[in-house]
């Protein structure tokens, strides 16, 4: 007994010890990314590298505000992700009703299959997206782009949504049809309100897919009018060298607003994530 | 059955997204689908953006039948987009690429032959030497190289003063005792790039070993354990012995300059933009020509061309606009570093003293990069084998080996 309360506070230390290293481990990059975007040119390169700079500058962030294409390509960032979580939760929770709530024949096969788009390479589906995207005379433009996008939000997200409906017993939508509801009143009425959450954190994750996806972005846009942000990116580096400073301060502008966004829905994010775990 | 507000408003909702998805779409369908004949859509590295709106004004200005549109694209970004663009048939009508690409796309039929835009006018023998046979398959030419550069030797004078020596290294023996004498407290020799692009650190592995008596045949690189082993030892052993940076393992081509510019390292193969940039910062350079094994070393050409694809809608117009680009003053509008065409280069900025080494390595002393599929498919692999070496735990020799057993595979496959 005593080896035992002995034993917890060392198996407490241990605990928040890995945690601490995992944290490190996590935040090193992102923490050396931060102080580089207000290191000068020179500091950036010195030798020994030092953490802080001993010169706290703005200039890397006035180079990604007043000389490249960044503010556009965040502004199209946003559109392209609100487009892509808006469409997602649309095509996605009506397929992820009908899923969850209907029997037919090969339900099961099918749900499998559309989740077998998540674990295909996007290099695969890249050209036939790309041929798709063009048919539609969409290539360099922001629609055109998002609907690339939902090949890959919609498959996990339908999963999501079907594991959420799911977990909400049918028989409160059917005590609504009772009441004199029809199915899309009890879907509005109850179902909705419900998974709510699910909803909220499958939209986020759709918005968050599509803000950081490179590949798509880069052959299926080509003016600056419909260039996203992790595309322009890449405009800080050159034939022959490379600007880490503004780099690095475009990556914090690209990286903030959704850290600030998680902070604030992250309790949706993890309900909506666990939601409906304990039931398929 | 009434529908209840909630549920109108969210079919409402749904409905009307649905229907202007459906509208952009058949919008987009309508407005684009025509084409326009007089208009040549031409990709440009955003680096080469504004000497490109300059061309297009002058151009049209000639030609008010036809219109230029310029899209932009990024250095990291064009290989890929081209790629797909050339695969789905979906293509524009004029691609800046690089050079060590084109091979590949030729090889797939995707480019149109351009052999007829060269003559009296756009002569093959004022092109760099070696540049238009690197770009010509079964008798037909695919680009139309525009931009062409060398490494040549970049070095700290004051540094070198400062170690008591008077003159840049001619020979590889030279450049080694150099690199000694100069490696003292923060100093180093040199560095190299085992960071960032692969190909970065191979091209200067490919340029000892072509010093060294290894060739270049038909755009592939024909090795020999000795040269290999040879260059090999000069980039992984000078890490090993010290003289060579051991961060050259995070370094990539910024970082070495910037390490110069700073005063850490003495020497290095550089190209041109790397003195525009010291210049700028009003830091000690001068250049010379690279050391060879005997005398002076040869040089990899890599550079840019401009391509029409074979699907173009306005071929002619494409081919005429590439025209245009190939004339003198238009390449020596659109490159920093040096024009492919020898009569472009009497142009006053190609003429600084610090580019003569550059202008002799580049005419004297260069042949173009590999540009075999085969071989820049090897490239990653080559490099992790120099970085074994650098790191102990191969001998060169045993590196060699497998460098010549990688690129052996590679092009019986």
């Amino acid at each position: 007994m005593k080896n035992r309360a002995l034993a917890r506070p060392f198996a407490v230390i241990g605990v928040w010890f890995i945690l601490a290293l995992i944290l490190v481990w996590s935040l090193a990059p992102v923490v050396v990314m931060v102080f580089t975007s207000f290191k000068p040119r020179d500091e950036i390169f010195q030798v020994p590298t030092r953490l802080l700079p001993d010169v706290w500058t703005w200039d890397n962030f006035v180079t990604v505000f007043t000389a490249s294409n960044m503010p556009g390509a965040l502004l199209n960032s946003i559109v392209v992700g609100l487009l892509v979580a808006a469409a997602t939760l649309i095509f996605c929770f009506s397929a992820g009703y009908a899923l969850a709530r209907f029997k037919f024949r090969g339900a099961r096969p099918m749900a499998l299959f559309i989740l077998l788009g998540q674990v295909v390479p996007l290099t695969v589906v890249l050209l036939p997206l790309y041929q798709i995207v063009s048919s539609m005379q969409l290539l360099d433009t922001t629609i055109g782009l998002a609907f690339a996008h939902l090949a890959i939000t919609v498959p996990l997200v339908t999963w999501m949504v079907r594991n959420q409906i799911a977990a909400i017993p049918v028989d409160l939508e059917e005590a609504a049809q009772i009441d004199g509801g029809s199915r899309f009143d009890a879907v509005t009425y109850i179902t909705l309100p419900i998974c709510a959450p699910g909803l909220v954190a499958a939209g986020m994750f759709a918005f968050l897919q599509s803000w950081h996806e490179f590949l798509f972005a880069s052959v299926m846009t080509s003016s600056t009018a419909a260039r996203t942000a992790p595309v322009a990116l890449t405009e800080f580096a050159n034939e022959f060298s490379v600007d880490w400073g503004a780099t690095m301060a475009a990556s914090v502008v690209l990286t903030v607003p959704l850290v600030i966004a998680f902070i604030a829905l992250q309790r949706y994010f993890v309900g909506g994530l666990t939601g409906g775990a304990v039931k398929g | 059955m009434a529908i209840k507000p909630r549920t109108g408003i969210l079919l409402g909702v749904a409905g009307v997204a649905v229907a202007a998805i459906a509208a952009t779409v058949v919008v987009n369908v309508v407005n684009n689908s025509g084409g326009d004949e007089n208009v040549v859509t031409w990709w440009v590295p955003d680096w080469d953006y504004d000497a490109a709106v300059e061309l297009v004004a002058a151009y049209e200005a000639d030609n008010p039948d036809v219109s230029v549109e310029i899209v932009q694209t990024t250095g990291d970004t064009v290989a890929n987009r081209t790629a797909v663009a050339l695969d789905s048939g979906n293509v524009p009508d004029v691609i800046t690429e690089s050079i060590s690409r084109v091979r590949t796309y030729a090889d797939k039929e995707q480019l149109a032959d351009l052999s007829g835009l060269f003559g009296a006018d756009i002569p093959t023998d004022d092109f760099a030497p070696g540049l238009v046979d690197a770009l010509t398959f079964d008798g037909k030419t695919y680009a139309m190289p525009y931009r062409w550069a060398t490494n040549a030797l970049i070095y700290n004078p004051e540094l070198f003063a400062a170690a008591g020596i008077d003159a840049p290294p001619a020979t590889w023996d030279e450049f080694v005792e150099d690199a000694k004498m100069l490696t003292s407290g923060d100093v180093v020799g040199t560095a190299w790039p085992m960071q960032g692009e692969p190909s970065d650190l191979t091209l200067r592995f490919l340029e000892f070993a072509v010093s060294d008596g290894a060739d270049i045949v038909d755009g592939a690189p024909e090795l020999s354990e000795d040269s290999t082993q040879a260059a090999v030892e000069m980039i992984g052993g000078s890490v090993l012995d010290g003289w060579a940076s051991p961060s050259s393992f995070e370094l990539d081509n910024t970082a070495i300059r910037e390490l110069f510019l700073q005063g850490r390292v003495a020497m290095y193969p550089g190209g041109v933009f790397d003195v525009a940039e010291a210049q700028a910062q009003g830091a000690p350079i001068a250049t010379a020509v690279l050391p060879g094994l005997d005398g002076a070393g040869t040089a990899l050409g890599v550079g840019w061309a401009h391509l029409v694809p074979a699907k173009s809608a306005h071929l002619d117009a494409a081919k005429d606009f590439v025209a245009f680009l190939a004339e003198p003053e238009s390449m020596a509008a659109l490159t920093l570093t040096f024009p492919a065409r020898i009569s472009a280069s009497e142009d006053e900025k190609f003429q600084t003293p610090e580019r003569v080494a550059y202008a002799e390595q580049l005419a004297e002393h260069s042949v173009p990069a590999p540009n075999d599929p085969r071989w820049t498919g090897s490239v990653q692999a080559v490099h992790d084998q120099i970085q074994e070496v650098a790191l102990g735990r191969k001998t060169a020799e045993q590196a060699a080996s497998d460098i010549q057993q990688i690129v052996d595979q590679a092009f019986a496959e």
